[in-house]
């Protein structure tokens, strides 16, 4: 499992010891399940965090993110109805996320495949 | 100066990429007064080495003020990521003060000519725009070499690279993981973890670890280079003193679980086998430049056999096949950092000349520049044959997924080239390889690969992929988002490509 370092919860700029202050905390939900995050992170990151590595399937595999950097597609998600690199993504309070499911050709183009959005079946 | 989006569309110079060639290219130009737009698609500047370092996120409080860096929190920063981290502060400041139109979040999708001039599209937060300059750097930078394993694909394996940014960026790390592959990056990346206080369980060496006798080979050529290889024997050691288990020689590497990777196993030097159990795995078998840009604007490229892979041909000053485009940093073929930004001027300076700019004044660092760089290749050169690719000493397994994207395996590309297929392109027909959302990022050198062991042909004459645009997946809102800007040509007129097996 990840975890945020120390380093990381303190300001490194101040002298002052501040961890993740209460603003700093949001949440969202990933396939209705509640996840806590830190304003700033990427959902991919907070998935991570919250022990969340499946991120959806493809033509029946389990697909979790890969390179990080926006390359490899491996970590597209739901939003809105619209399939996202979750990588690439920054997350916000109160977000809906879902897995992305989707059988082989339609992972072809995500490029113009509008998903419809109350079918959170797929 | 940042922008939120591009108000102003009509740029001299476009700059694409904000790593350390992007941003000394835009820097350079802003200097001489030249209108300048840099894009990335990353939320802020700093590309893959100085990743984040400017975010007002875990280690972006720092303000290039050391000072600021007494407090505990920031001395740990610097303790577990590095010196050579904070090294990109002063480029990154530079270019905040600068006059240049940064776009963040950008995401290029198409590049292409209209008459003299370059055009531009990209995205942004599902915003389409498009703008054209009279030249163009492409400074896009490296990714990491696709490692095909047995059960690479599996959700907890993630690139090293990967583990390096949710380190830099947010500050996570993870102590139940593995390490597989080889080169310097991944033992940098061993030490990170080990400072953190997440030591990984193993570090499965698909070299020898600095490989002796590589460098009694190389040894006149080494001496040049003692420093680096200091550091790199240093790293080693580091790891070892760890009490991290390193396997070197390790050969037939599979990563196991079912529906997340919950293990590896290997044989290592010796013929022993081993089994070890893990959450997370973490790979890299060196990096490789980003060509898809400029290979979808058919610019000239050519193999490289010493690092086995494509990258564009430049001239000194870094122009490519085509005179208004440029190609600086590691896009341009693998020369580290350090060169990217050396790299980034250069080609800003050749630009700025041809846009008829007085950069007279500049012409002893002109050749100061192209030396580094030239340095900096050859050093590129003597750690790829360091750290070879696993890829040029093991065949890719028949059951290895190849397409990430697509679940094609390497034995569907064997059959490929049994019926006939002699290029990565015809491949795609038969399979779908490459045509997944990545579009061949990460296959298009193992079907290359596999083509060629196939085939018994030279890897050089076995092409790549064809890349068109989108470059990256865009909806039709985004497409339509453009009706308002005027339409351009795209047909490039003097574009040659070699080796296209789809002519
Ligand atoms: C994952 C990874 C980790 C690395 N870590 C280290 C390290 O710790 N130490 C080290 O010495 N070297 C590291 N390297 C090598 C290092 O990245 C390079 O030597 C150096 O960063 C090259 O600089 P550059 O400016 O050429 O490219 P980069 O720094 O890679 O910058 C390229 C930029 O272009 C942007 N870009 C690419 N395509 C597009 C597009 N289509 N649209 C918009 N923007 C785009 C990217 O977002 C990126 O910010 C790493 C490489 C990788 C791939
Ligand atoms: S993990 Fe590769 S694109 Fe997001």
């Amino acid at each position: 499992m990840f975890k945020r370092l120390h380093f990381a919860n303190q300001s490194v700029q101040t002298t002052e010891p501040q961890s993740g202050t209460a603003d700093d905390e949001i949440t969202f939900s990933f396939n209705q399940q509640v996840v806590t995050a830190r304003r700033g992170d990427t959902v991919a990151t907070a998935l991570l965090l919250n022990n969340i590595i499946r991120f959806g399937q493809r033509g029946g595999i389990d697909k979790g993110p890969f390179c990080l950097m926006g390359a490899c597609y491996e970590c597209l998600v739901q939003v809105n109805g619209r399939s996202q690199q979750a990588c690439m993504l920054e997350a916000v309070q109160d977000m809906q996320v879902m897995p992305l499911i989707l059988c082989n050709h339609d992972a072809d183009s995500p490029a113009t495949t509008e998903h419809d959005p109350d079918d959170n079946s797929q | 100066m940042t922008a939120n989006a591009a108000a102003d569309s009509s740029f001299e110079l476009i700059v694409i990429g904000a790593g350390p060639a992007g941003m000394a290219a835009a820097t350079t130009a802003a200097d001489f007064g030249c209108s300048v737009c840099l894009l990335d698609e990353q939320p802020t500047a700093g590309g893959q080495i100085y990743r984040s370092l400017s975010r007002a996120g875990p280690t972006n409080r720092v303000n290039g003020d050391s000072g600021a860096w007494k407090n505990t929190a920031g001395k740990q920063a610097i303790e577990i990521l590095g010196k050579a981290y904070f090294s990109g502060l002063p480029l990154i400041e530079k270019l905040s003060a600068a006059n240049v139109h940064t776009v963040h979040g950008a995401c290029v999708w198409h590049v292409g000519l209209n008459g003299e001039d370059g055009v531009v599209t990209y995205s942004r937060q599902q915003h389409a725009s498009r703008i054209s300059g009279r030249h163009i750097i492409i400074a896009s930078g490296a990714m990491e070499r696709p490692m095909p394993l047995p059960g690479w694909t599996l959700p907890g394996v993630l690139t090293a690279g990967a583990g390096q940014i949710l380190l830099k960026t947010d500050g996570l790390a993870t102590d139940n993981s593995v390490l597989i592959g080889t080169g310097p990056l991944l033992y940098y990346f061993a030490t990170q973890l080990i400072r953190s206080g997440c030591k990984p369980k193993a570090l499965i060496d698909t070299g020898n670890g600095v490989n002796r006798t590589a460098i009694r080979e190389l040894l006149p050529v080494a001496l040049h280079y003692y420093r680096p290889l200091l550091t790199g024997l240093s790293m080693l050691s580091q790891i070892k003193r760890a009490g991290v288990n390193c396997y070197s020689g390790a050969s037939a590497i599979e990563i196991l679980g079912d529906s997340r990777a919950s293990g590896v196993r290997c044989h290592y030097t010796g013929g022993k086998q081993i089994n070890i159990d893990c959450d997370f795995v973490f790979m890299h078998d060196g990096v490789i430049p980003n060509t898809h840009i400029s290979r979808s604007l058919q610019l000239r490229h050519q193999w490289n056999s010493v690092h086995h892979y494509h990258e564009p041909a430049i001239n000194d000053g870094a122009v490519s096949s085509q005179s208004n485009i440029s190609i600086a940093g590691d896009g341009s073929g693998i020369i580290g950092a350090e060169a990217s930004a050396q790299h980034g001027k250069l080609a800003s300076l050749t630009a700025l000349k041809s846009l008829g700019y007085d950069t007279e004044g500049q012409s002893k660092n002109r050749q100061r520049q192209i030396n580094a760089v030239g340095r900096a290749r050859q050093f590129q050169r003597f750690l790829a044959r360091l750290y070879p690719p696993l890829i040029t000493t093991e065949p890719v397994a028949d059951n290895t997924i190849v397409c990430r994207c697509e679940q094609v395996t390497a034995a569907e590309i064997k059959r490929c080239v049994e019926l006939g297929c002699t290029g990565p392109n015809q491949t795609k027909a038969y399979t779908r390889c490459g045509m997944g959302p990545c579009q061949g990022r990460y296959c298009g050198l193992t079907v290359a690969n596999i083509i060629a062991r196939e085939s018994n042909l030279p890897a050089e004459t076995i092409g790549t992929f064809r890349v068109r645009s989108p470059l990256k997946p865009v909806t039709i809102a985004e497409l339509a988002s453009l009706a308002d800007t005027p339409p351009t040509h795209t047909q490039m007129t003097t574009a040659t490509h070699t080796n296209d097996d789809s002519r």
